[in-house]
């Protein structure tokens, strides 16, 4: 862990203490810090604008409301986005979407080699713009099983670290690192089916 | 050297190879062509995924959570912050009233808080008195009280002493038990007395 991250810790530490007794502009502060980050999460998972606007509302009232709770010896945002993933997960079942549970054992075929096509795919990805690929990418994200896109965001929109992931999945390291590999092969091979 | 594995390729994207296997890894790619091809897409599409611009927030997106925040009840302030809290009003309240009271019968405050100063220290005297009275009166209930548990110390040893061994056990087991529910009964109540304090 980092300095940064340590204080960074440390703060909202703070930020939820002064919250719990009473202080509403410190919750305010927690909300401004985070609403980024989990935008572009539940942006990414439910991919409606306005949809996305009420899904991370409904999270940071759920997180006020469980700030009893929050133990400071966890990350706040890995707490934070727990809630997230929880509640995307009962409105993905509203919506009758199939959410596969991350620790179910994997295929032992299954180990992102059968996804890999063929790299001459990647001469023509060259020739895309950085738009074309984005527009590409946006496209292969939407195909992607909501679970894997989950750990996809996470890792190279959100830039969490596997540890990070693992602890607000409650999973091991490896597992995730497992998920999180076949999320980008897969994404790979959907990005130049596509092309 | 065989082809790199996917796995190997994002664990050199990732950083997470030790400096010889980055040594063999960068060896392999300056020789072969398919890998540093099949390295640059996946370096494309990890690139582009970090680059996708981020949400655009609406501006009023914290007001409306803060909104709602302030609709449910606030958490309540710690006791001794609201004890604080309280006194600083109270003494705020006496502040003003002095002030209003001053001006309006058109008294200097520091002659006015000499008189009331002269009455206070008579007030004063007289509680002490009374506290003083109180003490005594407190010392006597003490010894009382450590005279009839010296005596009902005394009975109960020559109780025991008329008992069997295993007589005094149980007598000692159900004292016990009966101390242990009065703690428990006592513990159950304070919780409850500090929960309703959380929910106010």
């Amino acid at each position: 862990m980092t300095e940064d991250t340590k204080s960074s810790g440390s703060d909202d530490a703070k930020l939820v203490r002064r919250a719990l007794r009473g202080d509403r502009g410190a919750f305010e502060t927690i909300v401004r810090k985070y609403q980024q980050s989990m935008l572009n999460y539940v942006s990414r998972m439910v991919r409606e604008r306005e949809m996305a606007l009420d899904v991370s509302q409904e999270v940071f009232l759920r997180a006020y409301a469980a700030l009893p709770s929050y133990r400071p010896e966890y990350k706040f945002s890995t707490w934070l986005f727990r809630i997230a993933s929880n509640y995307l997960i009962d409105y993905w079942r509203k919506k009758k979407i199939v959410v596969v549970s991350l620790d179910q054992p994997v295929d032992e075929n299954d180990d992102g080699c059968t996804l890999q096509v063929a790299d001459e795919a990647a001469s023509v990805i060259r020739d895309y713009e950085r738009m074309e690929l984005r527009a590409k990418l946006d496209a292969a994200m939407d195909r992607l099983p909501v679970h894997l896109r989950e750990l996809f965001v996470w890792r190279h929109v959100n830039g969490m670290s596997y540890e990070e992931m693992a602890e607000i999945k409650k999973l091991p390291v490896g597992t995730v690192k497992n998920r999180v590999f076949q999320a980008k092969e897969m994404m790979r091979v959907l990005i130049e089916e596509s092309s | 050297m065989s082809c790199l594995t996917a796995g190997r390729l994002y664990d050199y994207l990732d950083g997470a190879l030790s400096a010889p296997d980055r040594e063999d890894v960068e060896r392999h790619l300056a020789d072969c062509e398919a890998c540093r091809r099949a390295l640059d897409v996946r370096q494309k599409i990890a690139g582009a995924a970090a680059d996708l611009p981020d949400f655009e927030i609406p501006g009023d997106f914290t007001a409306r959570i803060m909104a709602q925040v302030s609709e449910r009840p606030a958490y309540a302030p710690k006791k001794a912050v609201r004890i604080f809290a309280w006194a600083t009003a109270a003494a705020a309240t006496i502040g003003s009233a002095f002030g209003v009271y001053a001006f309006w019968t058109g008294q200097g405050a520091l002659a006015l808080l000499q008189k009331w100063g002269g009455a206070f220290g008579t007030y004063l005297q007289n509680a002490a008195g009374v506290a003083i009275k109180g003490l005594k009166l407190f010392i006597l209930s003490g010894k009382i009280i450590a005279d009839v548990s010296g005596q009902v110390l005394a009975t109960l040893q020559s109780v025991a002493a008329m008992m069997g061994p295993e007589a005094r056990v149980i007598v000692a087991g159900m004292a016990l038990i009966v101390l242990f529910s009065g703690g428990m009964f006592l513990r159950r109540r304070t919780a409850v007395s500090e929960k309703i304090d959380e929910e106010e």
